[in-house]
């Protein structure tokens, strides 16, 4: 059994693909723990490397162009590393299952969805014909799709948008995994239908105690949903904090400048921080730290050394040459901001607002 | 009949009973769109097409007044018809009834060449900054094509009259000639031939159609020859010279290869056709692609066009090295900024942006909004921001304007309708956004509906938002609700609400308000 | 900072704030102010990262300006990588020259032409393969190797012309007719598919029943059917691609509809288009020989591959040098343009642009 109630554990993982323009590192060095029940962020925009850190952690990474070149995935005290392959094969959709982004091409559509759901229960669970059936009508019963038992032997098309979000997170729990990897799975669809998946992801969390990786770009949804974020950038992990610590005080210049650039639907604003300059190309990275040329605080050590992953608190690391000076100066900001609205109220009246 | 026609030539657009006394630039009037996706005749029942007839109503009954200088957000969830209302103000999709008032002028109406003129004044940009550049056009010409189609005295390409005269001489004489040859060389023989070994008037028939057959292929390959050496001579004077000249090198070289051999005492008289026109043709290309080499600028429209674009990259942030690089060669964030400066090329009043920034990287959005909030007070622009993300609309728009299935649900200031939904969908939407904040994440109440948009074919009856609506009456099922002032410029369509009681929560259960005063609302 | 503006510096940086802010009408606050600070940082890493690699590796610089690379070039580029296309490539390009000026060549070095028969009664009969006639002589005593060289000729003339024919009457009648759609579409194919169903042999045995036999007969059989395939593949690539958002802004613009049809939609067709010519160059090759092999093709003393092949045919059991040498050149070329056929493929695939 796992030890220290860790479901999962990274160690220094390294994912390269080796292409003619070089060597990505899509994913460079990434270490986190995942406790039973948790819910852990990975954060990043395109080419960060946050979707290549899921298919590395089930060993999906396509083979050529990409290798995991070294690192452990300890998957509940074993590791996934040295498994062979019909082991990973046997962990991979029953006990760490996937959801992927688009729920339009996820579903083979020449299959009825009780087929799709029957498959990994009887492959996995070894259930008989009849209860596979049941078990599927269970699933889809309970993701909230109406008079499930109708629409079992529905195709795909069939369904909306939301409603195969919904068959495919029934298909990604219908073994009872340990842990549930969420790969931006509401960016395919509207907010609401997004609000109505959100919940039921942290329903199910609550009732099954599943374990769940949240990736996605998207500030707004792990704000409400995790209890730890992975910011991601360039393929190197920049910051990794409990939620709260995150958003209010964060130690690193990308995060926070992340966190202005998103546009706050609560308050009025002026002009939108601008994070300035564009993504690397991550084949051809510079030298230094990888977002020096964007970054506000940087200076000329920046562009010559990479920067440490400084420890600010005991769960709260920053990859930056001045993370604490980030770190407290925006921990001042928050005290300042706390003594504001306290002072004017504001904090209450913006709640109100928000409860409508 | 005449109704429909006076309503065409109307020049003021019809003003509206309630709310702005602004005049607008753009003043949309009951515009709808509809679908056909055809069944129900005879014959799709015979074949197992669709039984019913399908109409997918992707816009219905659409009023909405765009003020200069504003911008006005338009949110909605996929299928509600936005984008589609957005083309079909700018006439890329063809709106099925209603107006689109812009200067006096009804858009909706205009011919395909007015229109075409009056696009120099209405402008987009597109939501995939992958799919709405040209990938095989330069940055210098993707910029470049609304000046060259506005403004082709500005090209560098354009020719002075003599050359132009020369060309079409040269044009004539080409088609001409060949058509001549051809002429005597096939047709008339063919005709001959058949009508000699048939014989007869059967002769005379197929002969002579054989004849015209034969004939108008000549003419059409005589007439594309003109107007190629036309066309080539007139606007592509150093690509043809080169090419001209390198094949005249070709032709007179072989023929010197040959007068060489045959002081040798041997002949390939045979040959030198086949050899000619292989070394001509051969060359004429190389020439042709030598030109490009000699001058990259022919990459680009050149001349005024080209310092035209120059400035407009810079206006949008991007370096003007680049103006002969292809799209592929950008990232995401600097191929939308190309798409902005297309559109600013000919000086619009009014841009749609269609999702401008939802294919984009979070970090990138941030700098385009910036750069359309910086065009639109230096250009006094006016937009028209289609977005499905919440967040950004509330930060860009003036005015928000919310879509379900066709129809417009809610109209008022962004402020204001964040911070005061009146309709339902609204109040949902609203509070459906997510929050980058966990304490406010925390505190905050959803509510989640119930189901999905239903399908925009066959919507439903009554008030479309109904079937999800948590405060929905039997009333709502029957009664289409008309979009009416509830307070002050704020517009909503919910006959829940009026503006004596404008919280729907606060109306009785079962009680209908909105649908007492039949006076103040606006006929839809 | 101290840093980016230094790099601004360095790169020259073009005028930071280009919209003139004269009508600037917000009052200078915070924002602003905020602004002003952003908005030169955004343009020094704008230059620093504004291109993808592979083109900064590849952009020349020339008079101030970063040259592109187009789509051709680095199909191009991707081209050259792969060394059975260009093996290929060398090999038509060896094989068009050779039967150009070949036939000239051989004539000034040995004076054996196609149709020279030796006026020795002796040396009037099939030679095998020697030094002086590498490929062996026919049983009129002909050089095989001169009436290899100048087959080649007809054959791929004959290709040519049919691939020119499908390239400007393919092209751009499944251009229009994908294009317009609807009724205008459904008629044009109709037609393809009329021209399609009458069997073409038939047109040809009934064309030169008619006419006399020449090469221009040939050249208007082969054409006139080789186009409708590429119509088809043209129009199927229009349809997909006229829905695509740079059609739509094209549209938009203002844009003529002719112009958007050959400046936007053809050359973005280009592609499948090459690769199917490429592949259509071998198919009429066949063709041809196979109508000369039917005795409908090039006349004697003129000699095409597929005359050669029938020819060497009827004498394979007594003379084979007068097949393998024809047949192997023929199966030659058309290997190695099918492999520049799949190279062309593989270099302008467009799933292989997507980085």
């Amino acid at each position: 059994m796992s030890r220290n109630g860790n479901i999962l554990e990274v160690r220094d993982l390294k994912t390269y693909f080796f292409t003619e323009d070089g060597t990505v590192k899509a994913v460079d060095g990434i270490t986190f723990d995942l406790k039973r029940g948790e819910t852990l962020g990975i954060v990043g925009e395109s080419g960060s490397g946050k979707s290549v850190t899921n298919l590395s952690i089930i060993r999906l990474i396509p083979d050529p162009p990409g290798r995991i070149v070294s690192g452990e995935i300890i998957f509940d005290g074993q590791d996934v590393m040295a498994l062979p392959q019909d082991e990973v094969r046997r962990i991979r959709g029953k006990r760490i299952s996937m959801i992927f982004q688009d729920p339009m091409t996820s579903l083979n559509p020449f299959m009825r969805i009780s087929k799709q759901l029957m498959e990994l229960t009887r492959l996995h669970l070894g259930y008989n014909k009849s209860q596979a059936y049941e078990h599927a009508i269970k699933m889809l019963d309970m993701v909230g799709i109406p008079d499930a038992r109708s629409r079992v032997d529905n195709y795909p098309h069939e369904f909306s948008g939301g409603m195969r979000q919904r068959v495919m997170i029934a298909m990604a729990l219908s073994c009872e995994p340990e842990l549930l990897i969420a790969d931006e799975p509401t960016t395919a669809l509207d907010v609401t239908i997004q609000a109505q998946i959100l919940e039921l992801i942290k329903k199910l969390k609550q009732e099954t105690g599943t374990s769940v990786i949240l990736i996605t770009h998207d500030l707004g949804v792990v704000a409400g949903m995790t209890d730890h974020i992975i910011v991601m950038y360039a393929g190197k992990v920049f910051e990794q904090a409990p939620t709260q610590e995150l958003f209010q005080c964060p130690g690193n210049p990308y995060t926070k400048g992340l966190l202005r650039s998103v546009p706050d639907p609560t308050s009025e604003q002026g002009a939108l921080y601008q994070i300035p300059g564009l993504p690397p190309d991550v084949a051809h990275l510079p030298p230094g730290c990888p977002f020096a040329p964007r970054c506000e605080r940087a200076e000329e050590i920046c562009t010559r050394e990479f920067p440490p992953f400084v420890q600010l608190t005991s769960e709260h690391f920053s990859l930056c040459h001045f993370a604490e000076e980030v770190y407290s100066k925006s921990c001042k900001e928050r005290d300042e901001r706390n003594e504001q609205s306290a002072s004017t109220g504001r904090a209450a009246a913006s709640e109100n607002v928000l409860d409508i | 009949m005449s109704t429909e026609a006076a309503s065409r030539n109307q020049q003021q657009p019809p003003p509206l009973e309630l709310g702005e006394k602004r005049e607008p630039l753009i003043a949309i009037r009951d515009l709808k769109v509809h679908f056909d996706l055809g069944g129900g005749t005879a014959i799709d029942n015979l074949l197992g097409g669709s039984a019913v007839h399908k109409v997918v109503k992707a816009v219905d009954g659409v009023t909405l007044d765009i003020y200069p200088g504003e911008t006005l957000g338009l949110v909605g969830e996929s299928g509600c018809g936005k984008s589609t209302l957005g083309r079909a103000i700018l006439r890329l999709t063809e709106p099925t009834s209603g107006q689109v008032l812009y200067q006096g002028q009804d858009l909706a109406h205009l011919s395909e060449g007015e229109m075409r003129e009056q696009r120099k004044n209405l402008q987009m940009i597109f939501q995939d900054p992958y799919a709405s550049l040209n990938p095989r056009m330069t940055v210098g010409q993707i910029i470049g094509e609304p000046i060259e189609t506005f403004h082709s005295d500005l090209s560098a390409e354009q020719s002075p009259t003599w050359l132009k005269a020369l060309g079409a001489v040269a044009g004539v004489a080409a088609g001409g000639y060949l058509g001549f040859k051809y002429l005597m060389r096939y047709s008339v023989p063919y005709f001959n031939s058949l009508h000699e070994s048939i014989g007869g008037w059967v002769g005379w028939l197929v002969g002579g159609l054989v004849f015209l057959i034969i004939t108008a292929i000549g003419l059409l390959i005589s007439l594309a020859l003109g107007y190629l050496v036309y066309h080539l001579i007139v606007r592509k004077t150093l690509r043809i010279g080169m090419a001209l000249l390198l094949g005249a090198v070709g032709w007179f070289g072989a023929g010197a290869i040959n007068k060489y051999l045959e002081s040798r005492g041997k002949e390939i008289a045979e040959d030198l056709t086949i050899l000619r026109v292989f070394l001509s043709s051969l060359l004429f290309v190389v020439g042709w692609l030598l030109a490009y080499k000699i001058k990259p600028s022919l990459r680009t429209f050149g001349g005024k066009i080209d310092q035209e674009v120059q400035n407009l990259m810079e206006t949008v942030g991007l370096s003007k090295r680049f103006l002969r690089r292809y799209p592929h060669e950008f990232s995401g964030g600097q191929r939308q900024r190309i798409g902005i400066a297309r559109a600013l090329a000919v000086d619009p009043d009014f841009i749609v942006a269609d999702e401008p920034i939802s294919a984009l990287d979070v970090s990138i959005q941030a700098q385009i909004m910036n750069l359309m909030e910086k065009l639109q007070r230096a250009k006094n622009l006016t937009y028209l921001f289609i977005s499905h993300d919440l967040r950004a609309i509330r930060h860009v728009s003036d005015r928000v304007a919310v879509m379900y299935l066709g129809k417009l649900v809610e109209v008022a200031d962004a402020k204001v309708i964040y911070d005061e939904p009146l309709m339902p969908y609204t109040k949902a939407l609203i509070s459906a956004v997510p929050v980058p904040d966990p304490a406010v994440e925390a505190a905050r109440r959803r509510i989640v509906l119930e189901g999905d948009v239903p399908s925009p074919i066959n919507p439903p009856s009554g008030c479309r938002f109904h079937t999800r609506c948590p405060y929905a009456i039997e009333a709502c099922k029957e009664v289409v609700p008309p979009l009416a002032e509830i307070k002050p410029n704020h517009f909503a369509a919910c006959i829940r609400i009026s503006p004596e009681e404008p919280y729907i929560e606060k109306v009785a259960p079962g009680d209908a308000p909105g649908l007492r005063d039949a006076q103040r609302v606006i006929a839809t | 900072m101290a840093r980016t503006n230094e790099t601004e510096r360095n790169l020259g940086a073009t005028a930071n704030e280009p919209v003139q802010d004269a009508t600037h009408m917000a009052p200078p606050g915070v924002a602003a102010r905020q602004k002003m600070i952003n908005e030169p940082e955004a343009m020094a890493a704008d230059q620093l990262y504004g291109t993808a690699p592979p083109a900064n590796r590849l952009g020349q610089e020339t008079a101030g300006f970063v040259e592109g690379t187009s789509l051709w070039r680095d199909a191009w580029r991707r081209l050259k990588k792969n060394k059975l296309a260009v093996m290929g490539g060398i090999i038509v390009i060896f094989v068009i020259l050779a039967s150009l000026i070949g036939p000239i060549i051989w004539q000034s070095i040995t004076g054996y032409t196609y149709a020279t028969i030796p006026s020795e009664r002796a040396l009037v009969r099939a030679m095998p393969p020697s030094w002086q006639h590498p490929m062996g002589t026919d049983p009129q005593g002909r050089d095989i190797l001169a009436r290899v060289l100048v087959g080649g000729r007809i054959s791929l003339m004959v290709a040519l012309v049919a691939t020119a024919v499908s390239l400007v009457i393919g092209v751009s009648y499944g251009a229009i007719s994908g294009y317009f759609g609807g009724k205008i579409d459904n008629y044009m194919m109709r037609f393809v598919d009329l021209i399609y169903a009458v069997p073409y042999m038939i047109i040809v045995i009934v064309l030169l029943a008619l006419f006399e036999k020449s090469l221009f007969l040939l050249f208007a059989a082969l054409g006139a059917v080789s186009w409708l395939t590429m119509a088809r593949i043209v129009r199927g690539q229009v349809l997909s691609l006229k829905n695509q958002e740079f059609i739509e802004a094209a549209r938009s613009i203002g844009v003529p509809t002719w112009k958007v049809i050959f400046r936007h939609l053809v050359p973005n067709t280009l592609g499948p288009v090459i690769v199917y010519a490429t592949l259509t160059v071998p198919s009429v090759i066949l063709q041809e020989a196979f109508l000369s092999f039917l005795g409908l093709g090039v006349q004697a003393p003129l000699s095409s591959w597929g005359t050669l092949a029938s020819e060497g045919a009827d004498n394979i059991a007594i003379y084979p040098w007068m097949i393998i040498f024809p047949g192997v050149t023929m199966a030659l070329t058309l290997f190695s343009l099918n492999f520049v056929g799949d190279g062309l493929r593989d270099a302008l695939d467009p799933h292989m642009r997507k980085v």
